[in-house]
């Protein structure tokens, strides 16, 4: 079946043709799974080794980002960072987009008991401060790189659930659901088949937007002190480390962190706009 | 056994609130009727009377409250609605969509929305064979197969019309049942569907259940008409026979109510709203309130549907054979020309246009000693 | 090629004259049948040996010095409710697709045949002649010439669509109700329905004994009184004939106009017509200079009285088969024949009645006027599968209300020519009615000639 593959990348060819941002998001989406996937590899220095440069000095030649208190390379560090960071928010996000979109979509479709229970699940968890409750839920369950990402795919499971639900039960009542029903699909083949399906678009500018919010998250979690724990090198960490020597005019050791943070959410930002395109083949033409 | 389809007293009620009282809408209220094999069977009524719900009782996309629907002489008012995807009398019985539009999965191309009823309901396995099978029936509905790869937002209205009746037809189903097939389609598409829905009933061996608002497009494409009111049939009969001889007080106002000078103006419904459908009297006929020739009798005794004469039903006090029904039956009977209902019903029609002729000519008064002109020359 | 000559006339005088030979005029009419005819269907059998042996039969008789007949070499054709020998008689119908061939020609084929005439074949009708638009469902429908997505008219179509594509210059119809004159309005040709009894039926398929008419359609008036001419004569073996000597008509064209009182007929004549109609029988009526308008009373009654006899004989006619055999009939005059069966003698007999009434009040009429004129059909012809038409705001039945105009005069049996006329603006002919007393088919000769002579009738 290659024509199907010719035609899927004619259409990415067209949707990225099309919108100038979205070239430069799935650009930038590239650079960083590069930096992700051979990032190790291309890093300068080692990114826990310490002193390899004289501690705390500014952006060089030698050092593009400069070192920090320990004499790490920050560069290095930086790019090792995208792989952890990235690496947390795909599976935190994939965790809680496919079982908060599974439940969402089954809540939405046959309602009754399902809907109750799922939707009394979503409360709960709407009812905390979603950053306090990941605090809790790190505290509860240890200081794991592991926890975080359950933790952060347990806080966002309610909005993955609401757009599926609401989705879905608006699906339900659609022409072509009740035509595949006569087609011959079950009810089950039917949610997976037609509805879950047409419930994706949305679903994925939900995921981008989250993507963003994740690494923010974990980040967030890092600054405080929980998760991830030095000398991992990861953005968050690195901000917090980097925050104390601002005042001092070690601007770097923070900045440079916290920039490529901005611009990695930023990028997912954008990215969740072109992936909706792609995937809903009524804005094309 | 050449009854397709059978329901009796079939009955749908919907539990509604209502003031915060607990009531019920009874959208199909013990219907009686069949279809036979090979037979296009038309439904008319006005949007709420109940036919979308009958519909969806037929096709089993919804359960029935109370009655029975026997396909085939098999009982499958039991069967849930959530399991007759699986049952194998799924594939007798497909339906065309009033908006082709919204019938249609976005995310499928034509080929794969004709496609996937094959694989679901029919043994044919493996690509060549299935798609095979969808060109088949894009070729009955003619549908060009460049456009099978497309999808429905790149369609024009009468080619989804098309994918959505090749999609029903391509798993042969003896039943067809559309819901106003050509209702959201422009005026000039809707004549190329019809002819299309024409030439199919006569190359394919299918009952077609057509059902409409629109007495005019029933009329050239049904051999039977079934009229329905307020969730219950009130009148039956050869589309034609209907058509030229409405004996219920509805269908008479129905034709009155048609461009073109069809029925009389006395025939149309008098004012006042429809009765409700939530906790209807069951000693009241439907119409009453609304009928020009509403009496007494109407408001006191429901009238069953009957039959009045050979093919002809209807649910009102005041309609019996007349007498050139009577008439006919005995003159068939004496000269032994047996003939089945739906020609009885048009021969009794045919029957009528000759006797107003005939009173056209008792009219004009002539002298006592006319005598015929002479024929016999010896 | 030399041009041949396309008129009965001109060929016979040709013929006369040595200058074209009976096998040339057989073969270019043969010809021409299988180039067009495909495209009409108006033919169901053609008998191209029989024409050739007619043909060598007149060359024979030519060169043998003797004189010449006055259809000689003439090519015709005729419904095929008429008897040829060694064909069967379809009369349109499945049902007597099985029969046997006839034995013999029917009487006016043979009187077609000892004029010169050459029989090119059998023409394409409605079933059991009844219908007015050739929709057959077995056979096929006939097409117009003029455009071939409309109906050719009936139950004479093929007759109709033979001589005005040019096929032949002569055909034989009948017409029960309007059969000749409604295919001649809708192909724009001349036709001729004679007094009920003029012309023997002997050896055709009846429709009702009460109304059928035979007579000749014509693409100009001194070809159709030719055939008339020759066609005329008694014949004792047909008991509705009159029996009445030859009346030839063909020097009295002449005479045109002179000395006859003209009136168009009104009323009901203008209710049943559409615009174009009444044009056209106003126009007719200026260029014959009537004197006004005259109505007829209880036209109504009469065309339902013509209905109840002809659904009531035409039934009885057909009553064994349609118990029998009720599978063989068009669905559609099925149903009308049986109940039509089915009628209570004392509502035919009424009719009857009324008839004889009704023929009186139009011989009174006839007292005063010479020629009446109505337009033939209420419109020109209509798409073929048309089922309703509007005439003058009230939708009607197409088929069975073509002929609204012309089965109230055949009901009392009085002779009409159907001139055809274009009017301005019209891209379909349509055809005026020419109505005389009773055996005066040569005053509505005379009136078409007329007509023809002042160009009214040409395109």
């Amino acid at each position: 079946m290659t024509s199907v593959w010719q035609k899927r990348l004619q259409t990415l060819r067209y949707v990225v043709g099309e919108n100038p941002l979205s070239l430069a998001a799935f650009l930038l989406f590239a650079a960083f799974v590069l930096l992700a996937l051979v990032g190790p590899s291309i890093a300068p220095f080692d990114a826990l080794a310490s002193n390899v440069g004289a501690p705390l000095s500014p952006p060089s030649l030698a050092h593009w980002f400069g070192t920090d208190s320990l004499g790490r390379d920050i560069l290095s560090r930086v790019i090792i960072a995208t792989r952890l960071d990235l690496g947390i928010a795909v599976a935190a996000v994939g965790i809680s987009c496919i079982l908060g979109g599974l439940a969402g979509a089954f809540a939405g479709y046959f309602g009754g008991w399902t809907d109750r229970i799922v939707g009394r699940l979503s409360d709960t968890i709407m009812a905390f401060p979603l950053f306090v409750l990941a605090m809790g839920i790190v505290a509860a369950l240890g200081n794991t790189v592991a926890n975080i990402v359950i933790a952060t795919a347990v806080i966002n499971l309610p909005f993955y659930i609401r757009v599926a639900r609401a989705e879905s039960s608006v699906l339900r009542n659609a022409g072509f659901v009740e035509a595949a029903r006569l087609a011959g699909n079950s009810e089950v083949r039917l949610l997976f088949h037609h509805i879950i399906p047409n419930i994706l678009p949305p679903m994925t500018v939900q995921i981008s937007l989250n993507m963003g919010w994740a690494i923010l998250n974990a980040a967030g979690l890092s600054f405080i002190g929980l998760g991830v724990r030095p000398p991992a090198a990861e953005w968050g960490i690195m901000v917090a480390e980097g925050a104390q020597y601002i005042v001092s005019g070690e601007w770097w050791i923070a900045l440079f962190p916290g920039a490529v943070l901005m611009l990695a959410v930023f990028c997912f930002n954008l990215l969740g706009d072109s992936l909706r395109d792609l995937v809903d083949p009524r804005r094309r033409t | 056994m050449s009854q397709l389809l059978e329901a009796i007293d079939l009955v749908k009620r919907f539990p509604v609130r209502v003031k915060g009282r607990k009531k019920l809408l009874h959208a199909v209220d013990g219907l009686n009727f069949h279809i036979d094999a090979g037979e296009t069977v038309g439904l008319v009524g006005e949007s709420g009377c109940g036919k979308s719900t009958l519909v969806r009782l037929l096709t089993r996309t919804l359960d029935i409250t109370d009655g029975h629907v026997r396909f085939r002489g098999q009982g499958i008012g039991l069967i849930a609605a959530r399991a007759m995807a699986d049952h194998p009398l799924r594939r007798e019985i497909q339906m065309v969509f009033q908006d082709p539009t919204d019938s249609l999965n976005p995310r499928y191309t034509a080929r794969q929305t004709i496609a996937e009823a094959v694989c679901l309901l029919t043994d044919t396995r493996g690509t060549a064979a299935i798609d095979s099978a969808v060109e088949e029936a894009a070729a009955h509905v003619g549908l060009p197969p460049e456009l099978l790869d497309r999808y429905p937002h790149q369609l024009s209205g009468g080619q989804k019309a098309r994918v959505g009746i090749a999609r029903a037809i391509v798993v042969k189903p003896r039943l067809l049942v559309l819901d106003e097939p050509t209702a959201a389609l422009d005026v000039s598409v809707q004549a190329v569907i019809l002819q299309l829905l024409d030439r199919l009933k006569r190359e394919m061996n299918m009952s077609f259940l057509f059902v409409s608002h629109d007495l005019n497009v029933v009329r050239l494409l049904c051999d039977r008409v079934m009229v329905m009111y307020l969730g219950q049939i009130v009148e039956t009969g050869p589309a034609r026979e209907v058509f030229a001889r409405p004996l219920h007080p509805y269908t008479r106002a129905l034709i009155a109510s048609l461009p073109g000078g069809h029925g009389n103006d006395a025939d149309l419904l008098v004012g006042g709203d429809p009765q409700s459908p939530i906790d209807p009297d069951a000693h009241r006929c439907r119409l009453f309130g609304r009928c020009p020739r509403g009496a007494e009798r109407c408001e006191t005794q429901f009238p069953p549907l009957r039959e009045i004469s050979r093919g002809r039903s209807a649910a009102c006090h005041f309609v019996a054979p007349t007498e050139g029904d009577v008439y006919v039956d005995a003159a068939l009977a004496l000269h032994q020309i047996d003939v089945d209902p739906a020609r009885r019903a048009t021969v009794a029609t045919e029957f009528e246009r000759l006797a107003s002729m005939a009173t056209l000519v008792q009219a004009v008064p002539l002298p006592d000693d006319s005598l015929p002109a002479p024929q016999y020359r010896p | 090629m030399s041009k041949l000559p396309t008129s009965a006339t001109a060929i016979a005088a040709a013929f006369a004259r040595g200058e074209v030979s009976a096998r040339e005029i057989s073969a270019a009419t043969l010809a021409r049948i299988a180039e067009r005819n495909p495209a009409l269907n108006a033919y169901t059998e053609v008998t191209a040996a029989r024409v050739l042996a007619e043909a060598d039969v007149l060359d024979a008789a030519r060169r043998r010095g003797e004189p010449s007949l006055p259809l000689a070499a003439v090519p015709y054709a005729v419904k095929n409710l008429f008897d040829i020998a060694g064909v069967t008689t379809l009369a349109g119908a499945k049902l007597l697709a099985g029969n046997p061939p006839a034995n013999a020609d029917a009487a006016l084929v043979a009187r077609m045949q000892s004029a010169g005439g050459l029989l090119t074949g059998a023409l394409n009708m409605d079933a059991l002649a009844y219908g007015f638009t050739t929709e057959n469902t077995h056979y096929g429908a006939t097409h117009n010439p003029h455009d071939p997505m409309r109906t050719a008219g009936g139950s004479s179509g093929g007759s109709g669509a033979a001589v005005a594509a040019g096929l032949v210059p002569i055909a034989l119809g009948s017409d029960t109700n309007g059969s000749i004159r409604v295919p001649a309005s809708l192909c724009g040709i001349f036709g001729l329905k004679p007094t009920y009894g003029r012309l023997p039926r002997t050896g055709s398929f009846p429709f009702v004994h009460s109304l059928d008419h035979l007579g000749p359609l014509a693409a100009c008036v001194e070809d159709l009184a030719l055939a008339y001419d020759v066609l005329q004569g008694p014949d004792v073996a047909d008991p509705a004939c009159a029996q009445r000597d030859i009346e030839t008509t063909t020097e009295a064209l002449q005479c045109g106009l002179e000395g006859l009182r003209v009136a168009r007929l009104a009323g009901y004549f203008d209710d049943h017509a559409g615009p174009l109609a009444r044009a056209a029988s106003r126009h007719a009526a200026q260029a014959l200079g009537s004197r006004g308008d005259i109505e007829l009373p209880e036209v109504d009654a009469a065309r339902a009285a013509a209905f109840v006899i002809t659904a009531a004989e035409g039934g009885a006619l057909h009553l064994a088969a349609l118990r029998e055999r009720p599978e063989d009939f068009e669905p559609l005059s099925r149903e009308r024949l049986t109940a039509g069966a089915l009628l209570p003698a004392a509502w035919v007999s009424r009719a009857q009645q009324l008839r004889a009434w009704f023929r009186e009040q139009a011989l009174i009429a006839f007292c005063d006027v010479d020629l009446l004129i109505a337009p033939a059909t209420p419109v020109s012809a209509t798409l073929l599968g048309q089922e309703t038409m509007d005439i003058n705001g009230r939708i009607l039945p197409t088929r069975p209300s073509m002929g609204l105009l012309t089965q109230p005069i055949s009901f009392i049996g009085l002779p009409v020519v159907v001139a055809p006329m274009w009017i301005d603006g019209s891209t379909l002919p349509i055809g005026v009615q020419l109505i005389a007393a009773p055996w005066r088919e040569d005053i509505c000769l005379r009136a078409a000639w007329a007509l023809q002579m002042a160009g009214v009738t040409a395109r």
